[in-house]
């Protein structure tokens, strides 16, 4: 063998064990020992069901609330899960953190939101409330409206609603939540909301019972009663900001109760589902986006609504000075979006504050065995 | 073969008679001729240049078959009790020395004589002997192209005996020798005729010393398509050849044609004649194999080409994707994940196989075809087939083979590089990402946990093997057409080049569009 084959032998040799490095490094990782960083967790009862073989990703919450990815979780039995973080990531073993699980749905992408960007949200939300309750009052007391659709439209609420409660499944979580509501959420309602309602409506009733002869001959000869004073009684506490802001707090409130958020939401897809499934509904919206008399109206509101779907868009998504989309308020987006049922954790390492207080609402994972 | 005694000399071992042979394109070469060939003797046999001499030996000698180059050949050849059709029959009678001596220049001398003795009969030992005494002083480890003009000569004939052949051919041996040379080789030549007992017919335009050592000496006519034998003098065949040039019929040579004394002889025991199937030997085509697996696949300048291309294809990919994507601070925390998984499908299903296979099937096209090529233009399958050296069996299935192994394996280092240089290319835009997070999600749809191989192996290997194979048979295709000149071998490496590329990208596309059309809708399940 002369020097210059043996020299092209050992060449070659190198190169092909470079291929081979460069295959396990690449499909493996480094085959030299790292720590390895895992431990189990018990699985909580609401995430028995939500299988994925190749797992689900765990992130670690930077100080501005941004995310980054450092490991995985992966659903062991329907009672177990391990949570691994990857081995060139340093922290603290994952067995001594506090790991939360959140299902990919908008309560988790709300809870995710720094308390800042919260803030904004709520301002912004409450800018477009008020649009929209400006545009629909006057929508609403405008005698067009009057005269042309709101009988329809009480028609397709009165109907939907009635499919809902006669669901016996939908009735049971209705019965549920209002019972909550009763004994959680009462008093908050009759301290802030009732004091203010309660005077106007009062009002409105009286006017609605007190006899006219106009009211006596509707009552007796066509048995319809007037409740237009009601009407007008909600519309003016809509424009009372004080009732408004107390409401928006209360709307809140409620939406952070899992339980509550559980049912609420059952229920507004049922009843959602029932208004877009009458053909009515399609009908009377397309009559009022054609109606001459309320097109400044909706054109305003088609503006605003515009405006503030962006701003809290970037809110709920962005993270930072810049306020760049966060790539895990981008996945559970996208998977609200596919509807499918979806998890993710959330590993704060012991002794770190957790980067929002919200997350106080979410119960640490207990570790499995322990 | 054994050596004759000299009571056998002079006796006929073979005879051929109405031989007729045409070339493929129809011009006619030799009509109805006769010839017999004693144990022993030298004949000389001259004829004008492109008259069909080379073609006659050829023919006699198996290195052309008229089963299936388009030649026709009609005759029978008569040795010992044998007779063989030339029509249908492929028969090896003689053992030929190439002009250019067709050694093969791939291997050392020793391995060109160790060929030809592993697919040939046994020789006795008093030819062994006479072989041994012919290069004795050659270097047997020297490869061939390290030894001079005289000893590749004597070394062309060692190998040409060692084929065990009843007759020897030597096809212009003192082309390009000066006198010296001429009458040494003449003498060597009397010498080992003298000593095995076999006849040999020499081939020559310059035949002045060769005339000493000559028994008998014929004229090709190529006007009447005949041998004519004429009086071993050196003016006697000038004027023979003379009269061939001036067009006149054979009558006026003056000499007696071989066909009239050749027929009735009755014909000498010349031993068997060697089997024309080749027969081949594992351990010469596992070294042929491996000769071809080392330069089609692993050679330093393969893995440097699919090294460099992947590592182009792995940089490229990513840095454009990451780098210049448009809206890029807002864009990139929505796709990263997608974008790599996607990554990792154009990179690992697509563009590794398909810079694979463009890069090897460039390189060994041109290697094949120059390679092919040479070996056709030096005569070296001439010769092969002469020797029973089985050339499709140790050449074209095993650059088959090899070629096949160079697909599957540089497949998998072109995927394997690939990944590894997206790895880092990533790791260099984001220093603070984990690689493991990459390899998370570059392979989340490609390589999911629980999945034994990356998923579409079977892909890679469907593009990849076939362009690199086909590529390699087309250009054993282009190799193997008829080279009169060099300038034939570079056209034949541009054709095979041009063709086996447009073979490899045609493939690659179908496959990949119908791989689209096939895997798409799973992909979309997934995102």
């Amino acid at each position: 063998m002369t020097l210059y084959r043996a020299a092209a032998y050992l060449f070659s040799l190198l190169i092909v064990a470079a291929f081979a490095a460069s295959g396990v490094l690449a499909f493996h990782g480094t085959p030299f020992g790292q720590n390895e960083n895992t431990a189990e967790f018990e699985r909580p009862d609401w995430a028995r069901e939500i299988n994925n073989h190749v797992g689900f990703p765990a992130y670690r919450l930077r100080d501005d609330g941004s995310s980054v990815a450092i490991g995985r979780v992966v659903m062991l039995s329907p009672e177990r899960l391990r949570v691994s973080v990857f081995p060139d990531v340093k922290i603290d073993p994952v067995g001594q953190s506090r790991v939360l699980l959140l299902e990919t749905n908008a309560r988790s992408l709300l809870a995710l939101v720094p308390d800042k960007s919260r803030m904004e949200i709520a301002k912004d939300m409450e800018r477009v409330a008020r649009s929209m309750r400006d545009r629909f009052v006057s929508i609403v007391r405008d005698p067009a409206f009057d005269e042309a659709y709101r009988e329809r439209l009480q028609a397709i609420v009165i109907d939907a609603y009635r499919e809902v409660r006669a669901d016996p499944v939908l009735d049971t979580a209705t019965d549920r939540a209002i019972e909550i509501y009763r004994r959680e959420y009462a008093p908050e309602l009759s301290n802030s909301l009732l004091i203010a309602a309660i005077p106007r409506l009062r009002a409105a009733a009286l006017e609605m019972m007190t006899p006219s002869w106009q009211n006596m001959l509707d009552l007796l000869v066509e048995g319809k009663v007037d409740y237009s004073p009601l009407g007008d009684a909600a519309a003016d506490l809509l424009r009372n900001d004080e009732f408004f802001d107390a409401m928006v707090i209360h709307a809140l409130n409620l939406g952070r109760d899992r339980r509550f958020w559980q049912v609420s939401v059952l229920l507004a897809d049922a009843f959602i589902d029932a208004v877009s499934d009458d053909p009515r509904t399609e009908a009377l919206l397309d009559d009022i986006s054609r109606d001459p008399a309320f097109h400044n109206e909706l054109q305003v509101l088609e503006r605003e609504a515009a405006a503030a779907t962006t701003t809290i868009f970037s809110s709920v998504v962005g993270r930072g000075p810049q306020m760049r989309p966060d790539a895990l308020a981008v996945r559970i987006i996208r998977y609200i979006l596919l509807r499918r049922p979806h998890v993710v954790a959330v590993v704060v390492p012991n002794g770190e504050p957790l980067p929002s207080g919200i997350l106080d609402r979410f119960t640490p994972l207990t570790r499995a065995g322990s | 073969m054994t050596p004759a005694s000299a009571a056998e000399r002079r006796a006929p071992i073979l005879s051929v008679a109405s031989l007729s042979i045409a070339q493929p394109a129809g011009r006619v070469l030799l009509h109805d001729v006769d010839l017999a060939l004693n144990a022993g003797e030298i004949v000389l046999l001259a004829g004008p240049s492109g008259t069909g001499k080379s073609t006659l030996i050829n023919m006699l000698s198996g290195a052309i078959d008229p089963r299936e180059e388009g030649w026709r050949a009609s005759g029978e050849i008569s040795y010992g009790d044998r007779i063989y059709d030339l029509a249908t029959d492929r028969v090896a009678i003689g053992g030929v020395v190439f002009q250019n001596f067709a050694l093969f220049d791939d291997l050392s001398v020793a391995d060109n004589l160790a060929i030809a003795r592993d697919h040939s009969d046994a020789i006795s030992p008093s030819l062994s002997e006479a072989i041994d005494r012919l290069i004795e002083d050659i270097d047997r480890k020297q490869p061939v192209a390290s030894a001079s003009g005289g000893q590749r000569q004597r070394v062309a004939i060692a190998r040409t005996l060692l084929g065990n052949h009843p007759v020897l051919f030597l096809d212009e041996p003192n082309s390009g020798l000066d006198v010296s040379s001429s009458r040494q080789l003449a003498e060597m030549l009397r010498a080992l005729v003298d000593e095995i007992g076999i006849p040999v017919v020499i081939i020559a335009h310059h035949f002045r010393h060769l005339v000493d050592v000559a028994d008998r000496a014929l004229v090709l006519d190529s006007n009447a398509h005949a041998l004519v034998e004429v009086p071993v003098e050196t003016d006697a065949i000038e004027t023979a050849l003379s009269a061939i040039e001036n067009e006149q019929p054979p009558s006026a040579l003056a000499v007696a044609a071989a066909k009239s004394e050749a027929a009735p002889q009755e014909l000498a025991d010349g031993g068997p004649l060697p089997d024309a199937a080749a027969r081949w030997r594992f351990h010469w085509g596992l070294r042929y194999f491996l000769r071809y697996v080392w330069e089609l696949c692993f050679s330093p300048s393969a893995l440097l080409f699919v090294g460099l291309g992947c590592t182009i294809v792995g940089f490229v990919t990513t840095w454009f994707i990451f780098m210049y994507l448009p809206f890029r601070d807002y864009l990139l925390p929505i796709i990263h994940s997608d974008a790599l998984a996607g990554l990792a499908f154009s990179e690992l299903r697509v563009l590794a196989p398909l810079m694979a296979a463009v890069l090897i099937s460039v390189r060994n096209s041109s290697l094949i075809t120059a390679s092919i090529g040479h070996k056709v233009y030096s005569d070296q399958i001439k010769a092969m087939r002469n020797l029973n050296v089985p050339h499709r069996i140790y050449i074209n299935t095993m650059i088959m083979a090899a070629s096949g192994v160079a697909a599957i394996f540089l497949a998998a280092a072109a995927v394997s590089l690939t990944a590894w240089v997206a790895m880092m290319t990533w790791a260099h835009i984001f220093p603070d990402g984990s690689t493991y997070m990459w390899r998370d999600q570059f392979f989340q749809r490609l390589w999911p946990p629980g999945e034994p191989f990356l998923i579409g192996w079977d892909w890679i290997l469907a593009k990849t093997i076939p362009s690199i194979v086909g590529a390699s048979a087309i250009a054993l295709y282009f190799g193997y057409r008829p080279k009169h000149d060099v300038l034939d071998i570079n056209k034949a490496i541009a054709q095979s080049l041009i063709w086996g590329l447009s073979f490899v990208l045609s493939w690659q596309s179908i496959l990949t569009l119908i791989e689209f059309k096939r895997v798409s809708a799973r992909l979309e399940a997934t995102f």
